[in-house]
């Protein structure tokens, strides 16, 4: 058996043992015969939920995050890169403002997502390419705008708006529209398979454009295609569960440095991963002082941070 | 030439009058007050202050008076400029995120009053002190006895009430992420007024993230909106996964027509609040 088929195989197993776990624990102090009986039924469908979109929210953002850092081949890209998080903000920020009913909120939000990428994604294009450098620049300068723009709305608009947007940026895996979670999980996973299948390519683009234009394939178009996989990836993340940093940067990071660089690999690795690490952070985040919520962000990062250095110094070491 | 320096010596004296007269209409002992905080705004107007205050933060919305005063910026970034040219004699404010600038303020020599009652004892202190600064002694007195007469009256009617048949309410201060208040919140003073439990007193914080589980595993009898989203709320809740079968949505008890305003805010008009969720746990049973 080869190093990586272990390491998918070990991560298979934490998948499932985070996914049983996820479900087991809560703020609500229950055995777990008494969570699997009748009466608790909706307790344990609100921890089935909440785990699937942990599991959809992982899998997607560390998708997103492998592929964008291959495109942009830049290793600060995630995937609120390209302007999607204050372009979702700005959209959740209106519709809060505006009084539109919290269901329809996600959609709003999502648009907003799309529309930050897809104006960064046109501006960035020139002579029939799409530039990296202004891909990237482009992006960070639309987000601040669009941040900008949102900030001022909420300076302007009552205190509850302002409570509504803060916590929207600390993101939070609560979820209650069984329609909404299962239409952000067919768009999201979709659009992992999506991505994977472009592995090969990804491959060749990560080593260089010049050589992948060698080796015959159409780099613009596959670039904008997975472009617009990446941000209907993580404008539907966003839309669901606001936004939640750190796991799209340092899981592609910590996977590439045990499995390597092939994306066949890399990706469904990163996936599991990541669902399993927004899994346990989520079950920290409820569980760790109820019936108060911590959010997840910043379990994300106070524990993503921590374990990405200490794979680092033990990868630096081995290559030494 | 002599003309011109007559006239330059005329026009400063004309300014040194103008200017002394500006200072005499002003120094009528009548005291300029300065509220960044919407409670103690209404506080003051109920103490009958109205016309003595010159600045209001840009969330203070009741009376309707109070939308004629000068906005002096929003309840946590208040612009210090605007208020020190405002030359107020005290300026009454709240801890908590308006720390930095009531730092700000007394460096820059100004009487900064912090109130920020949990309860309504500290409410009924409160408003003593402020009497005690505005030189309404008088009305604030009357107006902390007539408060208290109206608990007492609902505290008469809810005593007999024993702990364990208290309706239990569940009070959503925001929907998404789910947030509630905890036994440090004035409203759960309210709640608590009224004859009410709050089935989130265990948030050690006034306002937390509040598990959505808790609430389906606690099952109140009641959940008061702190907020006002939209119309179509309490519909959204009843959709919500797992929460139909909470007995306040089923026995349609979501209340979601107090104004948030009242349940908020250590003002006067907590009573009324009071009374309203009494009204609703006790009077209105389905």
């Amino acid at each position: 058996m080869t190093k990586n088929n272990l390491v998918i195989i070990l991560l298979l197993i934490g998948f499932f043992a985070s996914i049983f776990i996820g479900l087991s624990y809560g703020p609500a102090d229950l055995s777990l015969t008494e969570l699997f009986s009748h009466n608790n039924f909706d307790i344990l469908r609100l921890r089935m939920m909440r785990v699937l979109l942990g599991i959809v929210a992982g899998a997607g953002l560390a998708a997103a995050g492998c592929i964008l850092q291959a495109v942009l081949k830049n290793p600060l890209a995630e995937p609120y890169i390209l302007g999607i998080s204050s372009g979702s903000t700005l959209g959740a920020g209106l519709a809060i403002i505006c009084g539109i009913s919290s269901q329809v909120q996600p959609l709003i939000a999502f648009i907003g997502a799309l529309i930050a990428t897809m104006l960064v994604v046109y501006l960035a294009r020139a002579n029939g390419a799409i530039s990296i450098h202004s891909l990237i620049l482009l992006g960070v300068i639309i987000g601040t705008v669009l941040s900008g723009i949102a900030t001022f709305l909420i300076s302007i608009s009552s205190s509850q708006a302002l409570h509504g947007i803060i916590w929207w940026l600390l993101g939070n895996l609560q979820i209650y529209d069984i329609k909404l979670l299962m239409t952000v999980s067919i768009l999201v996973l979709t659009s992992i398979a999506v991505g994977w299948i472009f592995s090969q390519d990804l491959n060749a683009i990560s080593i260089g454009e010049e050589e992948a234009k060698h080796l015959g394939i159409d780099i613009e178009t596959i670039k904008v295609i997975l472009i617009i996989i990446c941000s209907l990836i993580t404008g539907a993340i966003v839309s669901a569960c606001g936004i939640i940093g750190f796991v799209g940067l340092i899981i592609p990071h910590g996977i590439r440095l045990i499995v390597g660089n092939n994306h066949r690999i890399v990706i469904p690795a990163a996936c599991l991963a990541g669902s399993i690490f927004i899994v346990i952070c989520d079950l920290i985040s409820r569980a760790i002082m109820p019936p108060v919520e911590i959010p997840i962000g910043v379990i994300t990062a106070v524990i993503g941070g921590p374990l990405f250095i200490i794979l680092l110094k033990k990868y630096q070491r081995i290559r030494q | 030439m002599k003309s011109t320096k007559l006239i330059a010596v005329l026009f400063v004296i004309f300014l040194a009058c103008l200017a002394l007269s500006r200072q005499s209409s002003s120094g009528a002992e009548k005291l300029r007050i300065v509220s960044i905080c919407p409670g103690t705004t209404e506080i003051l107007y109920a103490l009958g202050l109205g016309e003595e205050i010159v600045g209001v933060s840009s969330f203070c919305n009741y009376p309707e008076d109070v939308f004629k005063k000068e906005k002096v910026g929003s309840f946590s970034r208040p612009s210090l400029e605007k208020i020190v040219a405002l030359r107020p004699d005290v300026i009454f404010a709240t801890g908590l995120e308006q720390n930095e600038s009531v730092n700000m303020l007394r460096e820059y020599g100004c009487k900064v009053v912090l109130s920020d009652p949990k309860n309504m004892d500290e409410l009924f202190e409160s408003i003593s002190q402020i009497g005690r600064l505005t030189y309404t002694d008088t009305e604030a007195q009357s107006l902390i006895d007539k408060m208290r007469l109206e608990l007492t009256t609902i505290q008469d009617k809810v005593k007999k009430t024993p702990y364990a048949l208290k309706p239990r309410v569940f009070v959503e201060i925001w929907s998404d992420p789910l947030m509630s208040a905890g036994k440090d919140s004035f409203v759960d003073e309210l709640i608590a007024q009224a004859g009410g439990v709050n089935i989130a007193r265990d948030a050690p914080r006034p306002y937390s993230i509040f598990s959505p589980e808790l609430v389906i595993y606690r099952d109140p009898d009641y959940i008061i909106l702190g907020y006002m989203q939209s119309k179509n709320t309490p519909n959204d809740i009843r959709q919500r996964v797992g929460w139909s079968k909470i007995t306040a949505v089923m026995t349609d008890n979501v209340i979601s027509d107090i104004n948030p305003d009242i349940l908020l805010r250590p003002s006067p008009r907590a009573i009324d609040a009071v009374r309203q969720i009494y009204q609703r746990i006790y009077c209105d049973k389905k």
